[in-house]
């Protein structure tokens, strides 16, 4: 095997690291908020170092290889997509943090039985199975599915929209100032997992850019304005 | 006129005439060789047949063959190509892969080409005052072999200098760098490269010793003895002298005439038959060595 | 220890000076790269480790050099013995006008006799560890100099590890010869790293970058900078090497 190849495999083991913390945290949430037990959501906050020090291997190995290797074509291609996917991660990352920080202080003041209303857990589900696609597509140079999944993420928004209307359905009614921010506060991190989904499909679209060296959307477009608040 | 031909006629008529003189000038060469072995033909042909090469002379050299002289230069001229080609080998050696580039190395080779300068009735002389006088040996065969093999030495020593630098020194740095001794080198990559170039070397000046006069004169050659040498003490009949004598002293020169070109042709054509040997062994040793 | 070490080495051909004040260390198993432009000494430091400066007139040196701890300039120290511990190939390759076998065979028949058996031993792992073994399995009696040049400088390759030498040192292997011998070659370095120290002068800084640990920086018989290869090609220390390797000069 050329040495290149042997690097760059070596490149794609760490950013399947740097992915998998990711996956655990996402996967602790998503059980915190199946159970409804919300103190478990500061242990996503546990993963963080780790995830920091992976993301900075990762970032070296990117540069050592652009420098040692001086890589071209599909090569090229792949270490930017890495770059790319790990910019898109990161943010994901920070975002997850942030949310299970306030949603560990907000959600205990709804009252279960409204809350169940709201098909959280499906979002969540829809946004790590999408998540999880991407990834896999752009590990496998999947072109085809990384185009497919985009054009066919409906799940998610459908998703979204429900858990949006119920939202607004219950903030009508007259509430207590803690039940008030809560429901902001929850409303708040549906349109966060929503641009979650949007980043993953940034990870399909650097797939495709690493396999067949073409643009598929504009960055504008993968987010899609469909986030107006 | 357009430019380009403007510039360009003169040239082309130049390079013409100069490559029409240069072949004309080789061709004339040739002319000339053909010419001079074709007169020979013309002149001795007629006495040439498997008797004149290898029956003695009769009726005080009016009639019969060459043999004693034929048999007596081969024999005197291996005799030296052998030593001359050992003490020239080595010194080639010496001079090309282990002196010292120094004065000693610069004082050696002015005094080879010195020798080389020197005419070959003076190597004769000096053989006569050393082999046949001093050392005793009379006129014979050693004192013949040997001054000849000093005559041959510059040109041995050279030929050796250069089939010895000829060998890439890549190959002989590649050998040091392998941890192989000076000595080592020499003997397993440098000697059998340069096989090819020494082994021509020593044909040609064979072909060269074949004629040499002067030197034998004062040292073996015999004017009339037609048997065969049975000791190495003994002087003996040589082909160049044979033709001399032929033209200048025979009794009967319209007798002798034609065997006197009959001779030349037999040292022509030995010559001859020694430069072709020499260049297809070259030929093949070279592709030997090289794939 | 150190496999090779070279303490304030200053070299001078005659009057001009080749190298000024040089030191540095080498860990055994690893590939140091020396580069440079032209005639900055990097050969001259290359050929120091096996005493080939010998033969230029009017060599000279001063400092110490040394392998596995030992100083090879010492007086008690043989020059002959000293180049069957050290292997080396040239920028040409230099096939020797013998049959395959035999040009593997060469630096072990310097020797003292050894048995046929080891030698045939000996000359297959050679040609095994330079990836040479499949494609001139069934022609080891043919002559060298029918392969080809990528070929070639891998029996030269060969012919330097059958002695199993300590330290190997390659002069610009790669560059008479075209891309796809020379990637060859590249990975076979990167395996032939695991039993043995190499050190290679290259002009191609791309090269220096892809196969070597750490990597020297020569300019006019100065030693600039010396570092592991990852942080010399990404952040070097010294303003003239960054001029070098970015390609900035005058």
């Amino acid at each position: 095997m050329s040495l290149i190849e042997t690097e760059l495999l070596k490149l794609q083991a760490r950013a399947r690291q740097v992915v998998t913390i990711l996956q655990k945290r996402l996967e602790i949430f998503a059980e915190a908020v199946a159970a409804e037990d919300w103190p478990r959501l500061q242990e996503v906050r546990r993963y963080q170092a780790e995830a920091l020090a992976q993301d900075m291997r990762l970032d070296r190995r990117c540069a050592r290889i652009l420098a040692l290797h001086q890589p071209v074509a599909q090569d090229l291609r792949l270490v930017l997509a890495v770059l790319r996917m790990h910019f898109y991660l990161t943010e994901i990352s920070e975002r997850l943090e942030a949310l299970s920080e306030r949603l560990v202080i907000h959600l205990p003041h709804i009252p279960p039985e409204k809350l169940r209303r709201v098909p959280l857990s499906t979002l969540i589900n829809d946004v790590r199975q999408l998540l999880d696609s991407c990834l896999e597509a752009f590990f496998q140079a999947d072109s085809q599915r990384a185009k497919r999944i985009a054009e066919e993420d409906d799940a998610v928004d459908r998703s979204y929209e429900r858990c949006i209307q119920e939202i607004y359905t219950q903030v009508t009614a007259p509430l207590s100032y803690e039940e008030s921010q809560a429901w902001i506060e929850l409303a708040i991190a549906t349109k966060i997992f929503e641009r979650i989904a949007d980043y993953a499909i940034g990870i399909a679209d650097a797939s495709i850019y690493h396999t067949e060296g073409i643009y598929y959307w504009h960055r504008s477009q993968a987010f899609r304005g469909k986030s107006n608040p | 006129m357009p430019l380009h031909l403007q510039k360009r006629l003169p040239k082309r008529w130049g390079e013409a005439i100069l490559t029409f003189l240069v072949g004309a000038i080789s061709w004339s060469m040739l002319v000339a060789l053909a010419g001079v072995v074709g007169f020979l033909v013309y002149r001795g042909g007629k006495v040439l047949s498997w008797e004149f090469l290898t029956t003695p002379m009769r009726e005080g050299m009016q009639a019969g063959g060459i043999a004693p002289p034929l048999v007596g230069s081969l024999w005197v001229v291996t005799l030296a190509l052998l030593v001359g080609a050992l003490l020239g080998t080595a010194t080639g050696a010496y001079l090309s892969e282990f002196s010292p580039k120094g004065r000693l190395h610069r004082l050696i080779e002015l005094l080879v080409n010195t020798l080389a300068g020197i005419p070959s009735v003076v190597y004769g002389l000096f053989g006569l005052a050393l082999f046949v006088v001093a050392l005793g040996w009379g006129a014979s065969i050693l004192s013949g072999a040997l001054t000849l093999s000093l005559l041959s030495l510059p040109i041995l020593i050279r030929n050796a200098q250069e089939a010895f630098s000829g060998v890439s020194p890549d190959l002989k740095l590649a050998s040091i760098g392998m941890g192989a001794s000076p000595a080592q080198t020499f003997w397993r990559i440098t000697l059998r490269l340069a096989i090819p170039r020494l082994i021509t070397g020593y044909v040609l000046a064979m072909g060269r010793l074949l004629g040499e006069t002067a030197p034998i004169l004062f040292t073996v050659a015999a004017y009339y003895l037609p048997t065969y040498p049975q000791s190495p003490l003994e002087p003996t009949m040589m082909l160049p002298y044979h033709l001399y004598a032929l033209i200048t002293s025979g009794t009967n020169v319209a007798r002798t005439y034609p065997m006197a070109f009959g001779t030349a042709l037999v040292l022509v054509g030995i010559t001859l038959l020694l430069t072709t040997i020499a260049a297809i062994l070259r030929f093949r040793l070279k592709k030997q060595l090289h794939v | 220890m150190y496999k090779l070490q070279a303490q304030s080495v200053s070299v001078w051909y005659g009057t001009h000076q080749a190298l000024y004040d040089v030191s540095l260390a080498l860990e055994r198993n690893h590939i140091l790269a020396l580069i440079g432009p032209s005639g900055c000494g990097k050969s001259t430091f290359l050929r120091l480790f096996n005493r080939m400066n010998d033969f230029i007139p009017g060599f000279r040196l001063t400092g110490k050099v040394l392998i596995d701890g030992e100083d090879i300039y010492a007086p008690s120290v043989d020059a002959v013995l000293l180049r069957r511990r050290v292997g080396m190939v040239f920028q040409k390759p230099t096939p020797f006008p013998f049959s395959i076998y035999e040009n593997v065979a060469y630096g072990l028949r310097l020797q003292n006799r050894l048995p046929e058996k080891l030698i045939r031993e000996r000359v297959g792992q050679a040609l095994q560890q330079a990836a040479l073994w499949d494609e001139v399995k069934d022609k080891l009696k043919k002559p060298a100099l029918s392969l080809s040049g990528g070929q070639q400088q891998r029996l030269c390759i060969a012919r330097a590890l059958a002695v199993r030498p300590s330290l190997i040192l390659m002069d610009e292997p790669t560059s008479a010869l075209d891309p796809i011998s020379t990637a060859k070659i590249e990975e076979l370095l990167a395996d032939l790293k695991r039993a043995y120290t190499i050190v290679i002068v290259t002009h191609n800084m791309q090269q220096a970058a892809r196969i070597s640990d750490y990597t020297a920086f020569f300019k006019d018989g100065h030693l600039i900078e010396y570092g592991r290869t990852k942080d010399f090609f990404t952040n070097p220390q010294h303003p003239e090497t960054l001029r070098y390797i970015t390609g900035r000069f005058g």
